[in-house]
């Protein structure tokens, strides 16, 4: 039998009260089947020049040591039928050890680190494969409840290899007491959540340097998928 | 059949990382500008949208027809399109914000005589929701809202 791609499947809906912000963003009406058109098979296809040598080391962006846990974050990206995601553009954005962002809006009382910026960017190789170097982020307070506070977390953005396949997400750290307590997290349905759970990888490490976090991801396929076949 | 990673919000502290994407206007006699705001239930201009518009049989690398634009402190955005010459042009649009727990996917369009009644809509738009579509004649341009909830409330697809 073919599974929906329906992204109630995944999601809760768009519409997650104990998630503070859905009430006034969340779309009311339902969504419109979209039939026609080619172009959603299609995605930017981002050359290699597009990369910087430490774009795929969020450690090496400054001209000295961030402070925090070193980190490898690797995984495979393929679709819902075990293929590859080929050389396919992968945007990764975190707050530092401190859970702080570089960023204006970032209004926490915790240190910004000047060696750590916590964002890079990664092409996949032929067979779907992404490995980047960071440090551990931090939870951090946020305003949505009382004594509310984000899980550790990566923010992830990946083009696939066709429109529909965008996606956004966040991957968390196997462990992490916060996760159970997070909203964002929980607007996922039970059995689906966990699949934005890191796991810790001994393989991954390396010695003497980093602790390595394997975080595979699935991607819908595109139309051009004959679902269930 | 591998299970689906789930969509989670892109969250309000994206732009340092995503800004990199974004291009320089490109304004040319071919092209015109669309632009607007985005709107949450209430009216209210939503400051921290991103947006990305794909037209991929327009645009050059590295982008190749994708533009990546961000709403400003007011909600207001900006893109440019292809000049429709005859007939009908239109764009692909996905909108993520804090608040949306996934992608909202919707398009809009153009014609090259301002005949919306003209305007073929995917099937399945309900008639008296497809000016949510099409954008209206401003100056040299158009302007678009992109209204996420309530009056108004902009058609979005499910691709």
């Amino acid at each position: 039998m073919a599974d929906s791609i329906d992204t109630a499947s995944v999601t809760t809906g768009l519409l997650y009260p104990p998630y503070r912000s859905t009430p006034e963003r969340a779309p009311a009406q339902p969504v419109v089947p979209l039939e026609d058109g080619d172009e959603e098979d299609r995605s930017a296809d981002f050359p290699r020049s597009i990369l910087k040598p430490t774009d795929a080391n969020l450690t090496k962006q400054s001209t000295g040591e961030p402070i925090g846990e070193r980190i490898v974050v690797a995984g495979r990206v393929t679709d819902e039928d075990g293929r590859p995601i080929r050389n396919s553009l992968i945007e990764v954005w975190q707050c530092n050890a401190a859970g702080r962002y570089h960023h204006w809006r970032d209004q926490h009382d915790a240190p910004l680190d000047p060696h750590f910026r916590g964002f890079g960017k990664m092409l996949t190789d032929e067979d779907g494969n992404y490995r980047f170097v960071s440090i551990k982020p931090a939870p951090y307070p946020w305003r949505n409840h009382t004594n509310a506070w984000r899980p550790a977390h990566i923010h992830f953005s990946l083009f696939g290899n066709a429109y529909a396949q965008r996606l956004i997400t966040q991957m968390y750290f196997q462990g992490d007491p916060l996760i159970p307590l997070d909203p964002i997290y929980n607007s996922v349905a039970e059995g689906a959540r966990e699949r934005l759970v890191s796991r810790f990888e001994l393989g991954l490490t390396v010695e003497g340097v980093a602790l390595g976090y394997r975080f595979d991801i699935v991607l819908r396929g595109g139309k051009a998928t004959p679902f269930g076949v | 059949m591998s299970k689906l990673t789930p969509s989670q919000t892109i969250g309000p502290f994206f732009h340092e990382g995503l800004k990199w994407a974004i291009q320089p206007p490109s304004d040319s006699p071919d092209t015109v500008r669309v632009s607007g705001l985005v709107l949450d239930r209430d009216g209210k201009p939503v400051n921290d949208a991103l947006i990305e518009v794909w037209q991929p049989a327009w645009g050059a690398p590295p982008f190749g027809g994708l533009q990546r634009v961000m709403s400003d402190d007011n909600g207001y955005f900006s893109f440019v399109m292809p000049k429709p010459e005859v007939g009908q042009v239109h764009a692909s649009v996905t909108v993520f914000a804090r608040g949306l727990l996934h992608a909202l996917f919707t398009r809009v369009y153009l014609h090259a005589r301002d005949d919306l009644a003209a305007i073929e809509l995917p099937v399945g738009v309900p008639e008296g929701r497809r000016d949510t579509l099409i954008p209206k004649r401003a100056g040299d341009g158009y302007a678009w809202n992109i209204r996420l909830r309530g009056e108004g409330e902009t058609v979005f697809f499910a691709l």
